[in-house]
């Protein structure tokens, strides 16, 4: 037994689908194939700004071997967008972004539907284009959309900034950017579709709001949603990058018109113009402090360059003005997030949602201040830091928040009292350590987001549970069949998932907010106490006794007091079905209680249970080159239970990794709405060689609105990251890098001025 | 046009004898995918830059996006459905598992391709080691570390066999 | 930008070089040779080499593959695998530096197919076979139906990614002089990351001393011009000067003064300059204790 007496809950079990991965069985969209097979490709924007004057695709289509070829006219509703429709399947009479689809071909082979691209005729007039977030808040320059360039605005207003600042000692300002990065998910989009009269639609691709998207294609397609399947195949990762319609509408649609399945896999190279990206940030942070460093203001102004059409982006904006004070008690605080258009690539969710860029900025900020009052930084975060009781900028109350544990924990791992050499045997290689924390929340934000659970047991004891939770690859199935074996009180072996199907599993908010866990694990639980319920009540009945005096386990429902007194589930389930008439199926949901926030102040509760966490790094720099090497990161996360710590290690070093990426080596570069580096040659993720040792701290807790007291942690294990190694760099070299990436171009340009102010 | 000629080869693929003609502009990778059905191999960039294409030719690992096919003409060529079955797992593919090295699992047969490749070479391999031969496969999920625990574990069990 | 399918092409794979010098003589201007295709097949894909009618694969032919010592020679076959030239125990010993560079050359999958033919006549300003080769003062056997010519690394690249091979012509050998008694070499290039990368900037050096005098020495430096350079006034300023700080610090400053590098996505211009004085002091300072510790 597990402690608490949990059997399965809490353990390390392996995933559930490891074996096919190492055997090479497991089969992701591109591994499908289907009779009569077409391949489709997409004719994107060679402009950033341009009107279509011309669009002429009838050499193309008497090409040999294509079989189908659609534009904005064959589509029955041209809009769509998460938080505003204002994303076109097709560009029409003008394109926003170099990448812009306006054509897609469907040949018998991937060679002739590319050579078909060179066929069709597009005239474009180029239109002044806006590149700089910056300048697109300017009057008079160039409108990506007729209501003009700024998107949406996001106010927090708690308290009074002014009176904060006419009450503290010292008051600091600090800059910051950010950059625009790739979720690089191994796996590229890859989708296939198939129209048939039985079955209607149907498309095998991976997504993480796959509802979302499903709601989506209807509109589009102008169907009823129960007439299109979304099936979730295996999948590469997601981190975000597949929230939202991608190539769906164009297979949904050169299938119907074709009755042939169709493929479209993106290259790595669309991955880069043609899905989400992070959004890039402006940031400004001005706080007001006490001599002792007690925090008195805040005020954060930050523009997030949502590039030509939204997703997700206004959900962003308003998660990250939130969390852009950072994880502190602040009596006042003013946040303006402006989220503004550009004719760049399009901004959308990537793990962490927003967060990821105003931690960076803050955590950098309060080394600042640290150093400006000279005190420890760890001594200013843990005498700032929230804990429960502590109102956050929008006046949520927090309970079970752990932020001052993480900071203890990661510091006392780290040996942080002891002094750290900084020295190493060669001159120009010095080492520095930083440390920065965070907290991140469960759920979307401020919105309703459901979960659904149905769960059936079989005659034979064993259980289905069905969830629309997709697994990203995280190993959600994995978890979720735990907690559904726990509650059931069945092993594990006898409980299947199926995941991620929107005609047969019951609705799923996404695999997104880091909230499958909590949400989705509250929904089964639910459903499976309702489903035990059915067997207790026979059981009662058989032992005589009240169901109050039954506990079930390990396939067994028995007495407590006598154990011996037993029936098995098997048993219970076939009595009900084949005797009683009643088949064992339960039906629940769970929604993370929220309130939305009030337009002008930001006030309100947006998530039902937040996280936290302190990274510490260790850090080398190379004085001569600028080349930053990161030697150790410490990790305190604190997730409420664990309910497969492997697993939540495992999204540690993961995050971490991607952290590592957003600090020192991934960005994407744009020129005029180019994009430069559209491959893996130059845009750099960490490889192994990069890899840090990490030592993963998980700090448990009991959150009491959690399934068995979980909360989740997917996206943040990657933000402290960023702030930590800047903050290392600092302490190493005396630099303080503002502008992400820490290149050692821009180390090494620092370290350069800084040697001739000294 | 250009008149292309189908060009005959013969190779060993995971231990049997095969021969095939290929188009000379297709890839050892569109090959085993498409023409032979062996998916295990994957496509995540095309152009050599993430190694999960990553397949052994004459025991060392390669990018198969980057082979022309009618280069395997002569070789010996292994692919992760040639390691290991179900039932039967290698020492790596045990390891992978039981120490969570894997998530999405798109990354993990080139891994353990280039991972065979080292410990077949070197049965003990540094950390360092293990760092530098996966060095030309990229992961996104795990961070590397549960991997590298991966292959440094199957490396002591191969040693407590002798 | 694109990344696309191949195109169609004729197919050859010649087993003798007397095989495919006439065939590069007729249909050279149209086709392209390929040894490991590491390079050749992404170039194809994104179309920076627009399709070809004709392919020659020289992976076959076995009189290309080779690494013959001479003694105070070694010579090369232009098909050897760049993780051969890391691994040779001859290599390593004579020519240690094209050993070095070669370790930090891309991946191991690369290095397993790409070759040292292949590395050169890419002529990527990036090439970090070229630096030790020019250091070492290696030489280019070139052969055609028409003869052969033997060419000094240096007179080898023309500019960015071009040489002086014509279209019926073929690398056949790179003759590389062994590091002779009294030299400490060292290699040293520089990325945007600890993991592999295509060198921002990349130097070799050879250097003899003398009680501490420089006695001779060699500097070449790759990614800070068109092609893979001699740094000849650097060389001019240490020649005869003590091998001290200050006079390797002044070298690394004309060094930063007579490279010609470009500002692109990878890094600025300025950065080049920077780092290059880094890449002298530190290779000048390695190369000079490695002879010290003989």
């Amino acid at each position: 037994m597990t402690e608490a007496g949990y059997r399965i809950v809490g353990k390390s079990i392996p995933k559930i689908d490891s074996v096919d991965k190492v055997l090479g069985a497991a089969r992701y969209a591109d591994d499908l194939e289907f009779p009569g097979m077409l391949y489709a490709k997409l004719l994107r924007s060679k402009y950033p700004h341009a009107k279509i004057l011309r669009l002429d695709t009838s050499r193309a289509e008497s090409l040999p071997g294509i079989r189908a070829i659609i534009t904005a006219k064959d589509v029955p509703f041209n809009a769509y967008g998460y938080n505003f429709k204002d994303q076109v399947v097709f560009a029409q009479d003008k394109v926003r972004y170099m990448g812009d689809p306006i054509v897609a071909v469907a040949a018998e082979n991937e060679e002739i539907a590319e050579d078909a691209l060179e066929f069709i005729d597009v005239g474009y007039e180029a239109l002044p284009a806006v590149f700089d977030p910056r300048e697109a808040l300017k009057p008079n320059g160039p409108k990506v959309h007729e209501g003009g360039n700024l998107c949406f605005h996001r106010k927090i207003r708690f308290g009074n900034v002014e009176e904060g600042f006419r009450l503290s000692d010292k008051i600091i300002e600090d800059s910051f950017s950010t950059e625009k990065m790739e979720h690089c998910h191994l796996e590229p989009h890859t989708g296939v579709a198939v129209f048939n009269d039985q079955e209607g639609l149907t498309i095998w691709s991976s997504w993480a709001m796959l509802f979302n998207v499903h709601g989506e294609l209807a509109r589009i397609l102008k169907i009823p949603s129960s007439k299109i399947r979304l099936i979730h195949t295996t999948c590469g990762g997601g981190f975000g990058g597949k929230n939202e319609v991608s190539l769906e509408p164009y297979i949904a649609l050169l299938a119907m018109k074709t009755r042939r399945p169709v493929k479209m896999a993106w290259t790595r190279e669309e991955e880069f113009i043609g899905s989400t990206t992070r959004h890039s940030y402006f940031l400004e942070y001005k706080t007001g402090v006490k001599k002792d460093g007690t925090l008195m203001s805040r005020e954060v102004r930050m523009i997030s360059d949502n590039g030509a059409y939204t997703q997700l982006g206004e959900s962003q904006i308003t998660k990250a003005s939130i969390f852009a004070p950072g994880p502190y008690k602040i009596p006042h605080v003013k946040v303006d997030g402006y989220l503004v258009y550009t004719n760049n690539t399009v901004g959308g969710a990537m793990r962490g949602f927003g967060v990821p860029q105003v931690m960076a900025a803050v955590e950098t900020h309060m080394d600042h201040i640290a150093e400006i009052l000279g005190v420890d930084p760890l001594e200013l975060r843990l005498r700032n830091a929230l804990e429960s009781g502590d109102r956050i900028a929008t006046g949520q109350m927090l309970h079970n928040e752990q932020l001052k544990v993480t900071l203890s924990k990661a510091s006392e791992v780290a040996g942080w009292d002891k002094p750290y050499k900084k020295e190493t045997s060669v001159p120009h290689i010095k080492r520095g350590r930083g440390i920065a924390c965070m907290f991140y929340p469960i759920g979307l934000t401020e919105k309703p987001n459901p979960s659904a659970a149905v769960v059936k047991v079989n005659p034979d004891g064993s259980a289905v549970v069905l969830v629309g939770s997709a697994d990203m690859g995280q190993g959600s199935d994995t978890v979720l069949s735990q907690i559904a074996a726990e509650e059931l009180g069945m092993p594990l072996d006898s409980v299947a998932i199926v995941s991620g199907d929107t005609k047969t599993t019951p609705h799923c908010s996404g695999s997104v907010a880091s909230r499958v866990t909590y949400a989705t694990g509250n929904a089964i639980r639910r459903a499976a106490d309702k489903a035990k319920r059915m067997l207790l009540e026979i059981a009662a009945e058989k032992l005589s006794v009240s169901t109050e005096a039954l506990k079930a386990e390990d396939g067994w429902v028995y007495v407590k007091n006598t154990p011996e007194k037993r029936i098995s589930i098997g048993t219970l389930a076939f009595t009900s079905y084949q005797l009683d008439g009643k088949p064992v199926v339960a039906a629940a949901h769970f929604n993370p209680p929220n309130t939305p926030l009030d337009p002008e102040t930001g006030q309100g509760n947006p998530f039902p249970a937040y996280v936290s966490a302190t990274q510490i790094a260790e850090v080398e720099v190379d004085m001569k080159t600028g080349l930053a090497k990161v030697l150790r990161i410490i990790a305190a996360h604190d997730v409420g239970k664990a309910i497969n710590p492997e697993l939540v290690r495992g999204q540690i070093t993961g995050g971490i990794l991607m952290g590592l990426g957003q600090a020192l080596t991934e960005e994407i570069i744009l020129r005029e709405g180019c994009t430069l580096n559209p491959n893996l040659t130059d845009y750099l993720i960490p490889t192994a060689m990069d890899a840090p040792e990490i030592d993963a701290i998980i700090v448990e807790s009991d959150e009491p609105t959690g399934p068995f007291g979980a909360k989740g942690l997917g996206e943040a294990t990657n933000i402290a990251t960023a702030p930590a190694i800047i903050n290392a760099i600092h302490n190493a070299a005396g630099i303080r890098i503002r502008e992400l990436p820490a290149t050692p171009e821009k180390i090494l340009l620092a370290l350069r001025k800084a040697a001739k102010r000294d | 046009m250009v008149k292309e000629n189908l060009v005959e080869i013969e190779f060993t693929l995971n231990g049997s004898k095969i021969k095939l003609k290929v188009k000379p502009n297709e890839t050892l990778l569109d090959v085993l995918r498409h023409r032979l059905k062996l998916t295990g191999s994957k496509k995540g960039c095309n152009t050599g830059e993430c190694g999960a294409c990553t397949v052994l030719m004459n025991g060392k690992p390669v990018n198969s996006c980057l082979i022309l096919a009618s280069k395997a003409n002569g070789k010996d060529v292994l692919t992760i459905e040639g390691l290991g079955s179900p039932g039967m797992l290698h020492p790596l593919q045990e390891a992978f598992i039981n120490s969570n090295a894997v998530q999405c699992g798109f990354c993990i047969p080139g891994i353990i391709m280039s991972a065979k490749a080292l410990l077949d070479e070197d049965p003990n391999p540094t950390r360092e080691d293990v760092q530098e031969a996966i060095s030309g496969n990229l992961c996104r999920c795990t961070g590397y570390l549960p991997i590298i625990e991966a292959i440094l574990e199957a490396s002591r069990k191969n040693s407590e066999k002798r | 930008m694109a990344l696309l399918k191949i195109k169609p092409f004729k197919y050859f794979q010649p087993s003798t070089l007397t095989e495919l010098l006439p065939l590069v003589e007729k249909f050279g201007t149209e086709g392209k040779i390929m040894a490991g295709g590491t390079d050749l097949v992404v170039q194809l894909k994104t179309r920076e080499v627009p399709p070809l009618k004709y392919i020659f694969d020289i992976e076959n032919i076995k009189e290309l593959h080779y690494i013959r010592d001479e003694g105070e020679t070694l010579r090369i076959g232009p098909i050897v695998k760049l993780r051969t030239l890391k691994t040779s125990s001859v290599i390593r010993k004579k020519t240690f530096i094209l050993a070095e560079a070669v370790h930090y050359l891309a991946t191991p999958q690369i290095r397993n197919m790409g070759t040292i033919g292949g590395n050169l006549c890419n002529a990527s300003p990036a090439a970090d076979t070229a630096p030790p080769l020019m250091v070492l003062g290696a030489k280019l056997r070139i052969s055609s139906t028409k003869g052969e010519r033997i060419v000094p690394i240096e007179n080898f690249f023309a500019s960015v990614k071009r040489t002086a091979l014509q279209s019926s012509e073929l690398l056949t050998e790179i003759i590389v002089p062994c590091q002779a008694d009294g030299y400490g070499g060292a290699f040293m290039k520089v990325g945007r990351r600890v993991g592999h990368d295509i060198s921002l900037a990349s130097g070799a050096v050879m250097v003899r001393l003398k009680k501490d005098c420089v006695e001779d020495v060699r500097i070449a430096l790759g990614s800070v011009a068109p092609t893979p350079m001699r740094a000849i006034e650097t060389e001019a300023f240490l020649k005869g000067k003590e091998c001290s700080q200050g006079n390797i610090r002044r070298a690394s400053e004309i060094a930063s003064t007579e490279i010609r590098p470009i500002s692109d996505i990878r890094a600025s211009a300025e950065y080049r300059r920077d780092v290059v004085k880094s890449l002298i002091e530190i290779t000048i300072q390695k190369a000079a204790e490695r002879i010290r510790g003989h």
